[in-house]
């Protein structure tokens, strides 16, 4: 890992935003002032300690040999002047030890900072760019968009769709990712429902759909466990994206005083991260799976298509999402089913494509604009197009847990790629760009490993790999049992991927 | 539970351990039939030849299956991807699969030509295999445990082309028939493989219980069809079976007199017997090896993960859940209002009723290892 390590904190400047893997890195006194104004309950006296002497270049130590190579700073804050200088000549000096090694600098700036004065110091010290925080981010961002520093603005995504972001697409939203659990940590279901996941990875799909820049996502952890973070990191990962780490203050405070249990858990936090650095490709590869769900951002119910997305993915299918003006006969001769529920009434032409698609074997979900006819069921009407489907829901927007069992029922027998026993685990896929290979990410987030699960796809599997943080990639048996290819796979902790030789000869 | 209850329940504890059976009612003449009771350590607890031994101690099951279609209702409720402490619910509230293998092993060397593996699931799943898998099921030892293993979920048509539309013969307690998936009129010999555990509504899921699930929910479930059955319903059953909030789907036979009862405790046991008597039971198999305390499932709250080490089988299912609920620490005798029956009608008591088995121990040959050896209290083991 050091060599690679040495290779990425080499190049982060050079590369640019899309090689950044971020880190929140705050501290300074302005940083505990501020928190001592937001943050409840108080910091203790340590941690405040910590937290104020953070920008103590031993710091940078701790970083060393991580893929971590975008540092987010403390930088301004609204504060009085007289903080606002000791911080910013406090994080001068450190960003000038930190950029000796390679990294790149981005100061925070707070919505109560004045970013224009902002940019201008952090242009004078040599930052590598600013990171708008807070409300308003765009706003702030416009007043200072002819400045030549490079601007970061976290913010909501549908604040930052369509307006031509460059460098990196930072989104300021995200659950903790985990399993809800009862009793002790174990994964409990009600009779009919399977445990609740809060998961990322549907997000970043979704973002991914209207952008090729890198995207990170912004978010706080919850009164988080130090194993939790991997997974935080895996979860964005796995959606093509990088979660921005953000460690609490008592794990920072843990890592300062040097305590092996925040040591050990700060390696993990690494090792994850190092894996999915390791296999940035993965992120070029475009998701797949059986189902086209057709969005469109100015549709009115455009917040219910976010949940269209957050159930079908946790039902455990994969999916590719395109905008209505991309949508196309090719697209969806790829597919098995077309979920056009958030698009409201369809186009002629639109009609046209899908009805096609219907007529050649494709399952249609559409709302009320569809129609009546057909058979009526409770929240739906059905009706056979050709050799497919074509299912008319009577509610606009239709109910958004019902339509994701319905995807689920629809295609039970269609999902080229399953996976079984593995409650806790969630998993999208994506396809090689011109390749013949298919990328499975798993991502655990149940705090035990799961053990058990097994793999079913359809069709051969010319060879099968497994790949885990910290692990070495493992070759993986491939049974079958008619016709479907079946693959039990090993103990899986916070993550890992598998990748899928689809190809005659194998490899 | 009251002090009267209490104390019949001390009092028949005693009785149980001293091997005593003087029932506290006696049953009309129903038939009685030998009961084999065997302590099984675990699941790695030489299972194969422990079913061997039960089928031995019952009379043997070579006449009963040999060239015969022999279709296994397995007890796989709630949703697979339920896990109880972080296990799969064959180690929990499911009919473990080791076993299933061992009681296929044990039907295929006594020359069954097919063995089919039912049960209806309650989430959709696109085949039972898939339901298995998702429950952590090695499908591979499964098959190659016998000659012609097959698997349906019967939730539904599943691979048949029509509904077997079978009659409870004295027309019913609350259905005079059922209409079924095919593999429950296809069999020759039908068993109910199932579970030791609590139940919310009956009380006890033994054998007899078991058989409430054989309802395909395409017709009894909460989005059944109103005329015709909907093949892709996933509801479970509560609105049509236990509060008669709704009716079966039409095509199907519907209630002898509609609006008798809303109460679950008094539908769900005489839909039962009614199941039972439509669809008789020929072997019954009860997994207490390792089970949950409570209810059937992980979802009752009072659930703890317990090892009765104890498996139980008969030929006739009353019988059968009559000892079982012994080794429970119940009294089989017991009635509405008495302990685990508080708030429903005892099921054996109507499956006795109604001349299927009897529940009355002191006329059922428990052979094998004793009552009192074997006797697990599951109310003293359930949380607060």
């Amino acid at each position: 890992m050091r060599a690679l390590a040495v290779l990425w904190t080499a190049t982060a400047l050079a590369a640019g935003p899309e090689a950044w893997t971020p880190l929140r890195w705050q501290g300074g006194p302005l940083e505990t002032s501020r928190r001592e104004k937001t943050e409840a309950p108080p910091l203790g006296a340590a941690v405040r300690k910590t937290i104020e002497t953070w920008y103590d270049p031993q710091t940078l130590e701790l970083l060393r040999d991580t893929p971590f190579n975008c540092l987010l700073v403390t930088w301004s804050a609204g504060a009085p002047a007289g903080v606002e200088k000791q911080q910013r000549d406090l994080v001068t000096a450190y960003a000038r030890e930190a950029q000796k090694r390679g990294f790149s600098v981005l100061g925070l700036v707070q919505d109560a900072g004045d970013p224009a004065a902002a940019a201008r110091d952090a242009e004078s010290a040599g930052l590598n760019g600013l990171a708008l925080d807070g409300d308003e981010v765009l706003a702030r961002a416009a007043a200072i968009r002819d400045m030549s520093i490079p601007l970061v603005a976290l913010a909501p995504r549908n604040r930052l769709r369509g307006r031509g972001i460059s460098g990196v697409v930072a989104v300021q939203e995200g659950v903790w990712p985990g399993v809800r659990t009862e009793q002790g940590g174990a994964v409990v279901a009600t009779p009919s429902a399977e445990p609740w996941i809060d998961s990322n990875t549907w997000l970043l799909h979704s973002v991914r759909a209207w952008t090729d820049k890198p995207v990170w996502l912004d978010y706080e952890p919850d009164s988080p466990q130090a194993a939790d973070y991997p997974r935080a990191v895996a979860d964005a990962a796995a959606g093509g994206g990088r979660w921005i780490v953000s460690l609490d203050a008592n794990f920072r405070d843990g890592l300062r005083r040097g305590s092996p249990e925040a040591a050990a858990a700060w390696r993990r936090i690494v090792e994850t991260a190092a894996f999915y650095e390791d296999h940035a490709d993965w992120r070029t590869w475009p998701a797949d799976g059986p189902v086209v769900i057709v969005q469109d951002p100015g549709y009115v119910h455009a917040d219910m298509s976010d949940e269209t997305l957050n159930l079908i993915a946790r039902r455990q299918i994969s999916y590719r999402i395109v905008e209505r003006s991309r949508l196309t006969r090719n697209l969806l001769a790829a597919s098995r089913a077309a979920v056009a529920t958030g698009i409201g009434t369809p186009t002629d032409a639109e009609r046209e494509m899908l009805t096609a698609f219907a007529a050649n074997g494709g399952i249609v979900f559409g709302g009320p604009a569809w129609g009546k006819a057909g058979t009526d069921s409770e929240t739906y009407f059905s009706r056979t197009i050709g050799r497919g489907e074509l299912i008319a829901y009577k509610e606009e927007p239709p109910e958004q847990e019902g339509l994701s069992k319905d995807v689920r029922d629809f295609l039970l027998s269609d999902v080229p790629v399953k996976l079984f026993n593995a409650p806790s685990v969630l998993f999208t896929f994506a396809a090689e760009p011109g390749g013949r290979r298919l990328l499975i990410h798993l991502v655990n987030y149940a705090a035990q490993a799961s053990e058990g699960a097994t793999l079913k796809v359809r069709g051969r599997v010319s060879a099968a790999k497994i790949f885990a943080p910290a692990a070495p990639p493992a070759p993986m048996k491939v049974d079958y049992s008619d016709g479907t290819a079946e693959i039990t796979l090993p103990r899986i902790g916070a993550a890992a991927a598998i990748v899928l030789d689809l190809s005659s000869k194998g490899g | 539970m009251g002090d009267h209850c209490m104390q019949q329940r001390r009092h028949f504890l005693r009785c149980a351990a001293a091997a005593v059976a003087t029932p506290l009612v006696r049953a009309a003449r129903a038939p009685a039939s030998a009961v084999a009771v065997a302590r099984c350590q675990s699941y790695d607890d030489g299972l194969a030849a422990k079913v061997e031994t039960l089928m031995d101690q019952i009379g043997g099951i070579g006449g009963l299956v040999k060239g015969k279609t022999v279709a296994v209702k397995l007890n796989l409720t709630g949703n697979p991807a339920g896990r109880f402490q972080g296990l799969t619910p064959g180690l929990t509230h499911w009919t473990n699969p080791d076993l299933v293998a061992a009681c296929c092993y044990a039907f295929s060397r006594a020359g069954a030509k097919r063995i089919r593996l039912l049960e209806s699931g309650s989430t959709p799943a696109a085949s039972l295999e898939d339901y298995m898998m998702n429950g952590g099921w090695d499908l591979r030892k499964l098959r190659a445990a016998g000659a012609g293993i097959e698997f349906e979920r019967t939730n539904n048509l599943g691979l048949g082309k029509r509904y077997s539309r079978l009659k409870v013969p004295d027309g019913g307690r609350l259905f005079p028939a059922f209409d079924l998936n095919h593999s429950y009129e296809d069999a020759d010999v039908f068993v109910s493989l199932a579970k030791l555990k609590n139940h919310l509504t009956c009380g006890v899921t033994l054998a007899l219980k078991n058989s409430f699930g054989i309802t395909p929910i395409s017709i009894y479930g909460g989005d059944a069809g109103a005329d015709e059955p909907n093949e892709r319903a996933r509801r479970a059953r509560n609105a049509v079976l236990h509060e008669a909030s709704r009716s079966p789907s039409k095509s199907a036979p519907q209630e002898v007199q509609p609006g008798a009862s809303l109460d679950a405790g008094y539908r769900v046991p005489r839909i039962i017997v009614d199941l039972v008597a439509a669809r008789p039971i020929d072997l019954a198999i009860i997994d207490g090896v390792q089970t949950i305390t409570g209810a059937e499932g992980p979802w009752g709250g009072r659930g703890r993960l317990v090892q009765p080490r104890v498996l139980i089988a008969g030929r006739n299912p009353v019988c059968t859940d009559a000892v079982a609920m012994a080794v429970m620490g119940y009294n089989p005798l017991a009635d509405r209002g008495q302990r685990p029956f508080e708030t429903c009608d005892s099921t054996l008591a109507l499956a006795e009723a109604a001349g299927i088995g009897t529940r009355d121990l002191s006329r059922i040959d428990v052979r094998g290892a004793a009552i009192r050896d074997v006797l697990f209290d599951f109310d003293s083991r359930m949380k607060a």
